[in-house]
């Protein structure tokens, strides 16, 4: 966390920010004493650009949106579907109406349909290894093409180096100015110093309370195999 | 053994074309003729296919060569149970496409016709002679990843139904006219009815039934179609796998009236994925996977071009096999029915809007 906050306080300086923000774990900032949901897989560049594309007419009509997460055995199955059921509905700037869950363990998957009648298929396992990299794809599907984080005939996404020699490694680097970081680790970042620079806490105040809801209507509709509506 | 003396009906399944290469060349077959069902398929046959008779009548073809042992019913599902009569009253083998029919009581009639005539019916389910899943089944078998925990899987295409009209209209594809849910302009017949393998692939991998099952059918990406194209259905098998499965048309196509280069809009015509998520670990596979690209004629678009289609090999040995040592289909009628039930109980939880119990 140490690290984080260093590249934070670099940008907040950088930029001459003086809201005061330390990042408290993960998934939240405290800005003037009050703690706030980062929401930061909004600020990681594979969403941002899936959202001016499902937004910004390149797809016309969507239908569908398929989502699958592979973390770590043993994480929380419901945080990694908070983090889902956000990205469906800010990328697809629409609120989920219906949500259906079968769980089964380390595993759940999810169907959850939008005001707009947008179906969103979710599923999750939890079952990599410590120290693996989550393993995800973002489908979105419109009478007009498809747009999708992973590369057509592949299963798993590239990286941007990979090395072979007395130890094969792969990188993949994608901040200038927060080098060094991983995806999700700048994502965090970025996503404190928006809020600090930006002051709209509210946007995010709100979203974690409907998605609180949502999954608490997930686990509801996981315990007996029943569709909830909210 | 002496080769197999065998036939095809009607010509107009999409899967038709899939066998004009294995009919020939499996030195334990001997193509005796086809019948069309209309002049376009026949057009079609007699472009790509030369030296086998070509009848313009089903009758008239089984009447000029009693010598048939099999046949292929290359035909709309709305056709099955009649062509397996037909086959049945001269006690002749049959390969049926991959939906027999989804009216269980005409499902019934087909089970006691086979019975009663001690014929072999085989179903078309030719992902089982693929060696992705021969691969995954093993590894399943050998608990690589502990106790399965959930199946997640793609059956998904474009859609046929330019180039095989019949799996557009309801009462060919489906069987009847059935609104797919109130206030839907859309018929039950659609991509669902085109994509069986993953309901019945995942019975054989959690060796398990369907237990509870829930649907919903997404807004089309085709809005001229009268049948759905989008759909999504997730559930739990009896012994606790939960599953997701996709048997969509969601890869777009050129609305071609024969299937040739240039067919796909999208880089890929179809996919096949299955994830398998155990108590320790993950498989995911690509059953179609890996292909070489091109962007060359006719649309300079960037296009996947397939590397393995021989499923139909295995799928006649195993129909040779089946015939002359008189042997139980791998997928026989009685083993697909719960297959076709569990197809029906989709379109039921998209009608009522809620999971349904099996």
């Amino acid at each position: 966390m140490i690290k984080l906050q260093e590249k934070l306080d670099f940008l907040l300086d950088k930029y001459q920010v003086e809201t005061k923000a330390v990042i408290k774990d993960l998934n939240t900032v405290t800005i003037d004493g009050k703690d706030i949901s980062l929401l930061s897989h909004r600020y990681q560049r594979q969403f941002i650009e899936l959202k001016n594309i499902a937004l910004g007419g390149t797809l016309v009509g969507i239908s569908v949106m398929r989502v699958a997460r592979i973390i770590e055995k043993g994480e929380d199955l419901y945080k990694a579907l908070y983090r889902e059921l956000d990205l469906c509905q800010w990328i697809l700037n629409d609120e989920i109406k219906q949500i259906t869950v079968m769980e089964n363990g380390n595993v759940l998957n999810a169907i959850a349909t939008t005001k707009s009648d947008i179906v969103c298929t979710i599923e999750v396992s939890a079952t990599l290894k410590k120290g693996e990299r989550p393993i995800e794809k973002h489908e979105i599907i419109s009478e007009r093409g498809i747009a999708c984080d992973v590369v057509v005939d592949a299963q798993l996404k590239q990286d941007s180096i990979y090395v072979y020699g007395t130890e094969n490694k792969k990188y993949t680097d994608v901040d200038f100015e927060l080098y060094g970081l991983s995806i999700e680790e700048i994502a965090v970042v970025r996503s404190a110093f928006a809020l600090a620079q930006k002051k709209n806490y509210d946007e995010n105040i709100a979203a974690d309370k409907q998605l609180n809801n949502l999954v608490q209507a997930a686990e509801k509709s996981a315990k007996n195999c029943e569709r909830v509506v909210l | 053994m002496k080769p197999l003396k065998i036939a095809m009906m009607s010509m107009t399944h999409g899967h038709t074309r899939k066998y004009y290469q294995v009919l020939k060349e499996n030195p334990k077959l001997d193509w005796v003729a086809v019948s069309t069902a209309n002049d376009t398929v026949k057009e079609i046959f007699l472009n790509s296919v030369e030296g086998i008779p070509c009848y313009d009548s089903e009758i008239e073809m089984l009447d000029a060569h009693p010598e048939i042992e099999a046949v292929v019913l290359a035909s709309e599902n709305s056709d099955h149970l009649r062509q397996m009569k037909l086959c049945a009253e001269r006690g002749i083998h049959i390969l049926s496409m991959k939906i027999p029919t989804f009216d269980m009581e005409e499902y019934d009639e087909m089970i006691e016709l086979v019975e009663k005539n001690n014929l072999v019916c085989q179903i078309e389910l030719e992902m089982h002679y693929n060696p992705v899943i021969l691969r995954l089944k093993e590894l399943v078998k050998n608990n690589e990843i502990g106790e399965l925990k959930s199946f997640n899987a793609t059956n998904i295409t474009l859609s046929p139904v330019w180039a095989f009209p019949w799996q557009g209209v309801p009462e060919k594809s489906y069987g009847k006219r059935v609104q797919i849910k109130e206030g839907d302009h859309r018929f039950r017949g659609g991509a669902l009815c085109d994509h069986p393998h993953i309901f019945d692939m995942i019975r054989h991998m959690t060796n398990s039934d369907f237990d509870t099952i829930y649907a919903e059918v997404a807004p089309n990406i085709r809005p001229d179609l009268e049948e759905e194209d989008m759909l999504s259905v997730i559930g739990k098998m009896k012994n606790g796998v939960v599953f997701s499965l996709d048997p969509s048309w969601s890869k777009m196509e050129e609305r071609l009236p024969v299937p040739g280069p240039g067919w796909e809009v999208f880089p890929k015509r179809m996919e096949v994925n299955i994830t398998l998520n155990g108590e320790n670990g993950s498989v995911m596979a690509d059953c179609f996977g890996p292909n070489v690209y091109h962007n060359g004629c006719p649309n300079d678009r960037y296009t996947v071009q397939y590397t393995y289609f021989d499923e139909w090999v295995g799928l006649i040995d195993e129909f040779y096999d089946n015939i002359r040592n008189n042997k139980l289909p791998l997928i026989n009628l009685k083993w697909h029915k719960k297959t076709i039930e569990v197809m029906n109980a989709v379109y039921e939880s998209i009608s009522t809007g809620a999971p349904v119990k099996l």
